[in-house]
């Protein structure tokens, strides 16, 4: 340096050459030259500047300009800071300061370099000439001291953010309180949390803390602040302005920037797995002289808060899974116990209440009919029965939408939703305002219903609280198709169970056999009791091989039974009779077996049913009523023959029509009293007071008729009646019956014969009667019927005489 | 009523009859016919002993002689002898035998007309 000032013109100075400088001039400069320390010498009125090596280093590419030029000049932005100190000086104070900023090197920092120093005034001639400075550069003690002072505090600062941020869980809230310490710490009128979209231009408010800050919208698009904002952001460069007004690409940006009244900023990206996903930032309405403290503590803020978010997040969703997990093993345990269905559903319950906080539960299945919904659980009785029967449509609400739509329904605020008006009494009286309905489906997909949550304030579900409710939904999915499934099953074996006891109490209630076969083998899998009276074996002794069957068939009917069974197999409904001999009796017996196939689902003959009779007796009452008609006919068509052979023989021989019909009603009578008794037969006594009576009134005082009970069948009343008309007629025309006079006694009584078999012996005795002569001769067709009918038909022996007082008869014959 | 009056000249007819007043009436008919009448008789047995008495041409037989008795032994003989009859019945039912029942039969009640027409044909 001592070099350059021996050789630098001085004469071009306001100094003058150097040779016509004083002493003391030059034994200054030789201190100045002699210093280690920085050292100058500011001469005369001019401010000429002298320095020494070690400034030299300190003036960097100024030197070695400034030598022996006004400081002023060389020096236009330090000067300004310390012209006020030399003036001083030069007045003739000596003055020190500490630290004093000093841009030395002229790159813009005033506060670039710092110094201690001392301004000594120099005298000559009384006054002061010159200003010597001697100063120690304090630049770089002074940036560590204020790298540990911005280090500290950035220290508590994070601390004092994780602090904060420790006891938050929603993400929300976390972002809010970064927001709000980011921007009290910049002292900012607006810090905000943007998540960006997947375009990676549109970003989204998602929190923010605002003082006085001018209105700005959630949304904003990164390019319309600058072209390559978002391409330093994606690279991860933290990004700010300090005045908008300055350094705003153009006007257009800088138009954006006065529409949401920013003039500085700082915005740091958060970039993840190589996507930009979010932006933080501060914004400040006056212009603002960031530091790279200020830039660092956004960086750090961003970072925190995000891994803060995503803790909380997470801490979220595993506390969530554990809530459900443990809430759908319950419950599924429930289920599979066979639970009552509100307990199966109740740990689900717990679950959205350990979620949502306060809330009530409600559970909806759709109806068979497809369009309505029924409540199962949940809520009350009484809300059950205001909503039963809720529509499943497009126009509906809450789950009846959810159910239509396939998707969650959240209603916030009832009072606040349109489809809500015609409901809203119901909101009231069950006191409700939010209302989430969230579908539910089986494992097939079938839509099943709703799980619904009501919150007595108004409410709106995050991404959180639907995927919380979206799993619970899907287990209590589960939980009601498996209950559904489980009643149709138990309604199933019910009614399976049931119809089997209906058959089984059919079967043993019939007084007919019931049997089933198996259609491939023919082997008996069922009998019923019935089977022990109508076969008289137990129902084990015909299950199987349908030889055992066959061996109670009487022979010559097995083949036919067997072929019947055959038609049965193949398809036909057949009815046949066969003969059993009885075992228990030995006795043989009629059956009458009805066989009709039983088919299962495709159409095929699995099984034969049947049902076994005993037609024995109605076999043998069919028979009797056949002897019985064939009787009557025979009976008929020969009384036919005999009036036939009456009419003939009354009337073609000059009879009269009365006699004909007296004979007739004779044979009237007889018949009637055969039908009367019921037994076919018809007691001598009544026989002879009908036709007595039929006669002559009063008769019954006037004869005498006694003897024992003996009864006539059909053939022989036929024959015995008429034979008794044609007495009682000859007695009340000439005989005992015809005057005042007469007397008649009928007796009869029972013989044996010589063989011992029965005879009747009746006797027809009339007396005190007057006869006429012409009377005595007269045989008629009446005393022919008497004599010869009796004998012929009956082997009857008549002995028939009329005496001088009356008609004498007597009439044996042989009793069946 | 167009039948001759001598239908059966010369015939012996045998006839098995329980009822006595339609017994008597048909003798009655076969004798107006012209022939000769064996019987009338009520029962099996007396029947079968007029048979092996009295030669005859042909017989009339009622089927039920009363109490349970039918008159088929009659038909028996009559068919071993190789004589004609016919069955003259009230019965629905006749045995259905094929000897008998194939036999001309005539169903009460009947006139004399159709019994003596019946027995011309049997013995042309």
């Amino acid at each position: 340096m001592a070099g350059r000032i021996r050789a630098h013109d001085w004469a071009a100075t306001s100094l003058g050459a150097s040779e016509a400088w004083s002493d003391r001039l030059k034994l200054m400069v030789e201190q100045v030259l002699a210093s280690p320390l920085v050292s100058t010498l500011v001469c005369g009125p001019g401010r000429v500047l002298i320095y020494n090596d070690a400034a030299a280093r300190l003036y960097g590419d100024r030197h070695p300009a400034a030598l022996g030029r006004p400081i002023p000049k060389t020096f236009p932005e330090g000067w300004a800071t310390v012209a006020p100190l030399y003036e001083r000086a030069f007045a003739g104070e000596t003055i020190s300061v500490a630290r004093q900023p000093l841009d030395t090197r002229g790159e813009g920092d005033p506060a670039a370099d710092a110094f201690d120093a001392t301004l000594t005034p120099v005298r000559e001639s009384g006054a002061v000439a010159h200003v010597h400075m001697i100063g120690t550069e304090v630049g770089e003690r002074l940036r560590a001291e204020t790298a540990l002072r911005e280090s500290e505090e950035r220290q508590r600062f994070l601390l004092g953010l994780s602090d904060g941020l420790r006891p938050l869980s929603d993400p929300t809230e976390i972002q809010r309180m970064a927001m709000k310490l980011l921007a009290e710490k910049h002292d900012v009128m607006r810090a905000a949390y943007l998540d960006v979209a997947a375009d990676g231009d549109t970003v989204t408010m998602a929190a923010r803390f605002e003082r006085d800050a001018a209105p700005t919208p959630d949304r904003l698009r990164l390019s319309d602040y600058g072209s390559d904002i978002a391409d330093a952001f994606r690279a991860g460069r933290t990004l700010f302005v300090r005045d908008t007004e300055t350094e705003a690409g153009s006007d257009a940006q800088r138009e954006a920037y006065r529409a949401i009244g920013v003039r500085a900023w700082i915005v740091a990206p958060l970039v993840k797995q190589g996507r930009l996903i979010a932006v933080v930032g501060v914004q400040s309405g006056e212009p603002r002289h960031w530091t790279r403290a200020d830039i660092r503590q956004v960086d750090d803020v961003a970072e925190r808060t995000w891994a803060a978010v995503e803790r909380a997040r997470a801490e979220t969703a595993l506390r969530d899974s554990r809530t459900l997990l443990a809430a759908q093993n319950e419950a599924f345990l429930a289920a599979v116990s066979d639970l009552p269905l509100e307990r199966s559903l109740d740990p689900m319950v717990r679950a959205a209440v350990s979620h949502f906080g306060e809330t009530r539960c409600a559970f909806y299945v759709v109806e068979p009919n497809e369009a309505e919904l029924r409540l199962v659980a949940g809520m009350t009785a009484q809300y059950a029965d205001d909503v039963d029967g809720f529509k499943i449509d497009a126009d509906s609400l809450a789950c009846g939408l959810a159910v239509h739509l396939r998707q969650p329904v959240i209603t916030p605020d009832v009072r606040l939703e349109q489809r809500w008006a015609p409901w809203l009494w119901m909101a009231e009286k069950h006191d409700y305002r939010g209302v989430w309905s969230f579908p539910m489906k089986t494992a097939t997909g079938r839509r099943l219903g709703t799980f619904d949550f009501y919150f007595g304030r108004p409410r709106d579900a995050d991404a959180s609280d639907r995927a919380f409710a979206t799993d619970l939904a899907h287990a209590a999915g589960i939980v009601i198709s498996r209950h559904q499934e489980a009643e149709k099953r138990v309604r199933a074996e019910m009614l399976l169970r049931e119809s089997e006891e209906r058959f089984a109490q059919f079967g043993a209630s019939s007084s007919d056999a019931l049997w089933i076969r198996d259609a491939a083998t023919l082997a008996m899998e069922y009998v019923s009791p019935a089977i022990r009276t109508i076969y008289g074996v137990s129902p084990d002794d015909l299950i199987g091989d349908p030889a055992r069957w066959l061996a109670l068939i009487r022979p010559e009917d097995r083949d036919g039974a067997y072929a019947h069974l055959e038609k049965a197999r193949a398809g036909e409904e057949v009815v046949y009779e066969f003969r059993i001999r009885r075992p228990s009796d030995g006795e043989e017996r009629w059956i009458r077996n009805t066989d009709f196939p039983l088919r299962d689902a495709q159409g095929r003959v699995q099984r034969i049913g049947g049902i076994a009779e005993d037609v024995t007796d109605a076999k043998r009452a069919a028979e009797r009523q056949e002897v019985l008609i064939n009787e009557l006919q025979h009976r008929a068509r020969n009384l036919l023959g005999v009036v036939a052979a009456i009419a003939d023989r009354t009337l073609k021989r000059g009879g009269s029509v009365e006699a004909f019909e007296e004979r007739l009603k004779a044979l009237g009578r007889a018949q009637g009293l055969l039908s009367a008794g019921g037994s076919d037969t018809v007691a001598v006594g009544a026989l002879v007071r009908a036709e007595l009576a039929a006669h002559a009134d009063g008769a019954s005082n006037r004869a005498r008729v006694a003897g024992p009970d003996v009864l006539l069948n059909a053939r022989q009343v036929q024959n015995f009646a008429l034979a008794l008309h044609e007495l009682t007629t000859n007695a009340v025309k000439y005989g005992a019956l015809a005057g005042a006079s007469g007397r008649l006694s009928v007796t009869w009584e029972v013989l044996l014969d010589r063989r011992g078999r029965r005879r009747l012996s009746l006797t027809w005795a009339e007396s005190e009667v007057t006869i006429g002569p012409d009377t005595v001769k007269r045989r008629g067709y009446g005393t022919e019927l008497i004599q010869e009918a009796l004998a012929y038909a009956l082997q009857a022996q008549v002995d028939y005489r009329k005496g001088p007082d009356g008609v004498r008869c007597r009439i044996e014959m042989p009793l069946a | 009523m167009s039948e001759p009056a001598s239908a059966l000249d010369g015939t012996r007819i045998l006839l098995v009859e329980d009822e006595y007043l339609i017994a008597i009436e048909m003798a009655r008919w076969l004798r107006t016919a012209g022939a000769t009448v064996v019987g009338p008789v009520p029962s099996v047995d007396r029947a079968l002993d007029l048979i092996e008495d009295d030669g005859i041409d042909a017989a009339v037989l009622d089927i039920n002689l009363g109490d349970g008795d039918r008159v088929y032994p009659v038909a028996d003989r009559l068919n071993a002898l190789g004589v004609p009859y016919l069955f003259a019945t009230g019965d629905v039912k006749v045995s259905d035998v094929a000897v008998y029942r194939d036999r001309p039969r005539l169903e009460k009640p009947f006139g004399e007309v159709e019994v003596v027409r019946a027995l011309a044909k049997l013995l042309s």
